[in-house]
């Protein structure tokens, strides 16, 4: 049984627990806020872009073009490291603020993409269908369009929520303490990598698991709804 | 039948579509027509020549250039008109019947109802059931659209339409998406609604339908009404060129 | 500038910042050019491998091939490219020990292969039945029908989603910088260490490097989108 403790000594990553759970909760909470950012980014971008104004229409334009066309690692230097030159805050973003910041701006994007395809997903007919009945926008939206909009989103928008997860092990660049970040902790403390990543991926695994049962639960459910 | 006070009354709209980059297209060109309590008039004409556009017009899905329309009483143009409001009364019937995916048969009935009507889930629901039974498929009411015929779905749709009891009842080309077989049973449903009153305008080009159910026949070319009249004056005696080849060529 | 009367190193205008670091951030766009090139190839091979024997293969290599690809979608670039990088010189192959860009080619071809796999099958997927059925009914084999048939169908859908794959290699170029490569983002953080007044300066050069390189083929996927259609890239 050494060669098992010679590739990955369990008794070390037990030793370990404690930071790993740290570090599991730690991705899960800012893996949340940065969630609920870039939703409400996600559906404002999504209404600017579908909106007749150009001006509004070009801004969403841009900002999604522009977090599309460069790097996650590059978002979170640049807003990081560059934002608390603006005398916006007063003060330096602290390490957290910075990484969520970036992490909701950046999946704001592609939230957006995802929101603006599943209304417009929705046939015009409906909507016509909608409208010689009397609905008025907001009934038309309310009971036709949103609910059939939610179950066609709901799918690509969890596959982008694990996306979400798995790119917030970055902000360990900037010296966030997360999950990623207690696998270093181990690797610089113990010299131990496989003890260190691989429990790390397993980590990963056991959210990454959580949210395909939910994908999958989602979509029998909402599936069934529309026979 | 047909008495005189008229529900509709259409007086000399045009609509032109521009879409930049292309030849703007004059859909309608100084229309003018009225429909009149319990009459059904039907309107028929080659493809491309403004039916739809008319028809959409009548219930403010497509706003027109100039021109009036007055539907019982109230004018349809006046930017101070409630569209919506005005919608609850006119009845629309599309090719491609437009249900709610989302909603079961019955469904598709009853939100309506409830939503735009404020009627009580009992009611919406008695109602549902009730007209369900009357265009044939009450044993479709739990299913989907997904899970119906384009005959079926259309039925639910006529349905949907009646059950806001609209003043006037709007079919456009009901009958184009569906199978032949299911053809007949939607067309004898639409005869059966023209003889018990319903204030009925049909885009069609079933020429049997027209012949046996409609009061009146438009026929509508290039966006203008080229020539009206009973069904007989205008199948069997058409005065213009254009009615004479249309008809040739459809029959 | 205000910068400009400052005493020490920091003497530099914005423009001087930009003369002197640009040989470098272009050195570094030279090797995340490298790299992404190199992955794009070897990813497409083996996912396109995975995509196939996943289609076409047993229940058996279709699960084990599936737990492949969810195992390496399920954790971090970041995850797999430590361990490999940390890996390697376990395997005691000579001219792979510490070597940081094998390390990173192949950390990135496992994470690329992934999404050419599901784009190889959802292609394959989204040509119609009836195509393959009118093969067999004039008596062509399986594997003449995927050849002859079905594959030149699928290979025009599979052509818009992979400029979305080159740029998710691209991007993830960016990462390998923590195993020490030179790279585009490497590049900037030296210039940052020299110059960390400008960091502003310099990283927005970088991102803008990035965006020279990422948007043109964002461009063309969709350009290609609208002349051979596509099937969906899976998020
Ligand atoms: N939304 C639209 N945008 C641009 N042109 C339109 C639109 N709807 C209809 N048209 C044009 O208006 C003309 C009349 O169309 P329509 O009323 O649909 O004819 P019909 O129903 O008699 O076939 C056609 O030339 C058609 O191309
Ligand atoms: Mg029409």
């Amino acid at each position: 049984m050494d060669w098992i403790l010679d590739f990955y000594n369990y008794r070390v990553a037990v030793q370990y627990v404690p930071e790993f759970t740290r570090g599991m909760l730690a991705t899960i909470w800012i893996s949340l806020v940065s969630l609920v950012l870039s939703l409400t980014i996600g559906t404002v971008a999504a209404i600017m872009r579908m909106s007749a104004n150009p001006v509004l229409w070009r801004i969403s334009a841009g900002y999604v073009q522009a977090i599309r066309s460069t790097p996650l690692l590059i978002q979170i230097y640049v807003i990081y490291f560059s934002l608390p030159a603006l005398p916006l805050l007063g003060r330096r973003l602290d390490e957290l603020e910075g990484g969520i910041i970036a992490l909701g701006l950046n999946a704001g994007a592609y939230m957006s993409e995802i929101i603006r395809a599943g209304i417009e997903s929705i046939s015009r007919g409906q909507i016509e269908g909608a409208q010689s009945v009397g609905m008025t926008y907001l009934q038309r939206m309310r009971y036709v369009v949103l609910p059939q909009a939610f179950a066609n989103v709901l799918p690509p928008l969890l596959g982008q929520t694990a996306v979400l997860i798995k790119d917030s092990s970055l902000v360990s660049f900037i010296g966030v303490f997360e999950l990623f970040g207690a696998g270093l902790t181990v690797l610089s403390e113990r010299l131990m990598p496989n003890e260190a990543f691989l429990t790390v991926a397993v980590g990963y695994l056991a959210i990454y698991g959580v949210m395909l049962f939910f994908s999958n639960y989602a979509q029998r459910r909402l599936g069934g709804v529309r026979g | 039948m047909p008495s005189e006070t008229p529900i509709v009354v259409v007086n000399d709209i045009c609509k032109t579509f521009r879409i930049r980059g292309r030849p703007p297209v004059q859909a309608l060109r100084h229309v003018t027509n009225h429909v009149d309590k319990g009459e059904v008039l039907v309107v028929i004409g080659p493809s491309g020549s403004g039916k739809s556009t008319f028809l959409r017009a009548l219930n403010g899905l497509e706003p027109i250039d100039s021109g009036s329309i007055v539907i019982d009483g109230v004018d349809l143009t006046d930017p101070k008109t409630d569209l919506n409001r005005l919608r609850r009364g006119v009845g629309m019937v599309f090719q491609h019947f437009n249900l709610f995916e989302h909603k079961t048969a019955l469904e598709n009935i009853t939100m309506p109802q409830t939503v735009v009507l404020k009627r009580k889930g009992s009611e919406a629901y008695e109602i549902g059931h009730r007209l369900l039974d009357r265009v044939g498929i009450g044993d479709k009411a739990d299913n989907y659209p997904s899970e119906l015929s384009g005959g079926q779905q259309q039925r639910v749709a006529i349905a949907r339409s009646l059950a806001m009891t609209p003043k006037v009842m709007l079919f456009d080309e009901v009958t184009s998406a569906l199978d032949p077989e299911t053809v007949g049973g939607v067309l004898e449903l639409m005869k059966e609604l023209a003889t018990e009153g319903t204030t009925m305008v049909v885009v069609t080009h079933e020429m049997g339908f027209a012949r046996e159910a409609a009061d009146r026949v438009t026929f509508m070319d290039d966006g203008a009404i080229i020539e009206e009249g009973t069904p007989e004056a205008v199948f069997d005696n058409p005065q213009h060129e254009r009615t004479k080849l249309f008809l040739s060529q459809i029959i | 500038m205000l910068s400009a009367g400052w005493v020490g190193f920091g003497a530099d205008t914005m423009v001087d910042v930009i003369w002197i670091t640009m040989p470098f951030l272009l050195a570094g766009l030279w090797m995340t050019f490298k790299i992404s090139l190199v992955t794009i190839l070897c990813g497409s091979i083996l996912g396109f491998a995975v995509g196939m024997l996943r289609t076409v293969g047993g229940w058996l290599v279709s699960a084990t091939l599936g737990i492949y690809i969810h195992a390496l979608r399920g954790t971090p670039f970041l995850v797999h490219l430590y361990v490999i990088y940390f890996m390697l010189p376990a395997l005691k192959i000579p001219w792979l020990q510490f070597e940081a860009f094998p390390a990173a080619v192949i950390a990135l071809s496992l994470y690329t292969s992934t999404y050419v796999a599901e784009i190889v099958r959802a292609a394959i997927q989204a040509v119609p039945r009836g195509q393959s059925e009118a093969a067999r009914s004039v008596g062509m084999t399986a594997a003449q029908c995927m050849w002859h048939v079905v594959l030149p169908q699928a290979l025009k859908l599979m052509i818009p989603p992979m400029g979305g794959v080159y740029v998710i290699i691209i991007k993830g170029t960016s990462i390998v910088s923590v195993i020490g490569i030179s790279e585009l983002v490497r590049a900037g953080e030296h210039a940052t260490q020299r110059h960390p007044r400008e960091l502003m300066l310099i990283y927005g050069m970088t991102a803008l490097m990035y965006f020279a390189y990422c948007y043109p083929v964002l461009r063309i996927a969709r350009w290609a989108e609208t002349k051979f259609g596509s099937v969906r890239l899976p998020s």
